[in-house]
């Protein structure tokens, strides 16, 4: 059957540590290996419905990796236009993680109205920016920025941002255990691994990326690592929900930014039908790569590199994080480090 | 990959539809949609069972026929 995939997470104690953690995904990376011999607009047709829970990014991915291919200009404004969407998913995602998942963790009961009013107030900056919904086009859209629906959209996810119940975890983490799950970091360089556009035509490279034998962490930490609310504060459990927090604030500023500046833009024309393309976008979850060969207008070859295939490695944060941690309240403090890693599909872990 | 399904929606109970795609039916919690949902409407599940947003018909079968693929591909 066709079916949402999951993470399962088994942790092994011995001696009241972890000593084994087992990482069980029915994830599939070849998937987008469909996408052969289909055109550029039939892939930016599926791409925001076929990965829909982090659709902008991905269709953001996308169209970068294309237009790249295809030699296709994108003018500073329409690359704004995307840069203030991708920024609405990112604190709509946030946003949705900690009012739906956040008081679990702290033995709340979810606050799923407040994910609601913010997410239908982040999604109309579609329509707000590309009136026609000409949004995912090669080029870019016909961007008629609506500023002061801008504006009064942002005004209405700062005010649901101020009510979500942030504190009471992190509060309840820094009390209890602030540096479980800490571990050597290695954040995500800026623009991924030099070596990553080569590597992504491996299969093997698509289910276990490394760059040189490391194992990056990707996300809200690995971005903000040198935030002044998070430097010298390693990446134990409570460093990632503020990072997360964090970067819900800045994002939001910068989006502000983005809207008073934006300025009217039509699409623009590719040159080319033919070469190869990779688009790198720092998505919610951590930097996610599409990589693209374009012949004659058609797919020759389409791969696509999501940010839980870094955490989630065998050798990443998540197993790293949990080796050696105590026994003591062990599957709730595993249960918060993976929430605070926000696998992009849903996670399980259980005492094996 | 973090692959959605669009599901059809077949019956609605409050804040609770039953959708299907492939032949498999499922529940989910319409709590985080704001958009009104109504039998025959496409949504996608997300992380714990909610439903995380209502697509387009048009779009919605675009993605069911790929996913169609993959299934007959033995990528799913």
């Amino acid at each position: 059957m066709v079916a949402e995939a999951a993470i399962a997470i088994g942790l092994v104690v011995s001696a009241d540590r972890v000593a084994d953690v087992r990482i069980a995904s029915t994830r599939r990376t070849d998937v987008a290996a469909l996408f052969v011999g289909r055109s550029a607009e039939q892939v930016l047709a599926l791409l925001p419905t076929l990965f829909a829970l982090c659709g902008t990014a991905q269709t953001m991915a996308g169209l970068a990796a294309i237009e790249a291919a295809t030699g296709q200009r994108v003018v500073p404004a329409q690359i704004a236009a995307r840069r203030l969407l991708l920024l609405a998913e990112i604190v709509a995602e946030h946003g949705t993680a900690i009012a739906r998942d956040w008081p679990k963790l702290a033995c709340a009961e979810p606050e799923l109205g407040l994910a609601k009013e913010l997410r239908a107030g982040l999604s109309g900056m579609r329509l707000g920016l590309y009136p026609a919904g000409d949004w995912k086009c090669l080029g870019g859209g016909a961007l008629q920025p609506d500023r002061p629906a801008l504006m009064a959209a942002l005004d209405a996810a700062e005010s649901v941002i101020d009510d979500l119940p942030v504190e009471r975890l992190i509060e309840t983490i820094t009390r209890d255990c602030p540096d479980f799950g800490r571990s050597d970091f290695r954040p995500m360089p800026a623009g991924g691994p030099p070596d990553l556009g080569d590597r992504m035509i491996s299969d093997a490279y698509l289910s276990a990326p490394d760059h040189l034998g490391v194992v990056f962490e990707t996300g809200a930490l690995a971005r903000w690592h040198r935030h002044p609310r998070l430097a010298a504060h390693g990446n134990g459990l409570s460093s990632r929900f503020v990072a997360r927090q964090v970067e819900i604030a800045e994002s939001l500023a910068e989006m502000r930014r983005l809207a008073a500046d934006l300025t009217a833009a039509a699409p623009t024309l590719g040159d080319s039908a033919s070469g190869m393309g990779l688009g790198v976008i720092e998505a919610t979850r951590g930097l996610l790569a599409h990589r693209v060969e374009m012949d004659q207008g058609r797919v020759r070859s389409y791969r696509i590199l999501a940010p839980t295939e870094w955490n989630f490695h065998r050798h990443g944060v998540l197993v790293e994080g949990l080796l050696g941690a105590s026994a003591e309240r062990l599957s709730e403090r595993a249960e918060a480090l993976v929430a605070g890693l926000d696998p992009c599909v849903a996670a399980k872990v259980t005492l094996d | 990959m973090c692959m959605s399904v669009p599901s059809r929606v077949i019956s609605i109970d409050g804040d609770l539809a039953t959708v299907e795609a492939f032949g498999v039916t499922r529940i989910c919690s319409l709590m985080l949609l704001a958009e009104p949902v109504v039998v025959g409407d496409y949504l996608v599940i997300g992380t714990g069972g909610l439903a995380a947003d209502k697509i387009p018909e048009e779009a919605a079968l675009v993605a069911l026929d790929f996913l169609a693929e993959v299934l007959e591909a033995g990528q799913a």
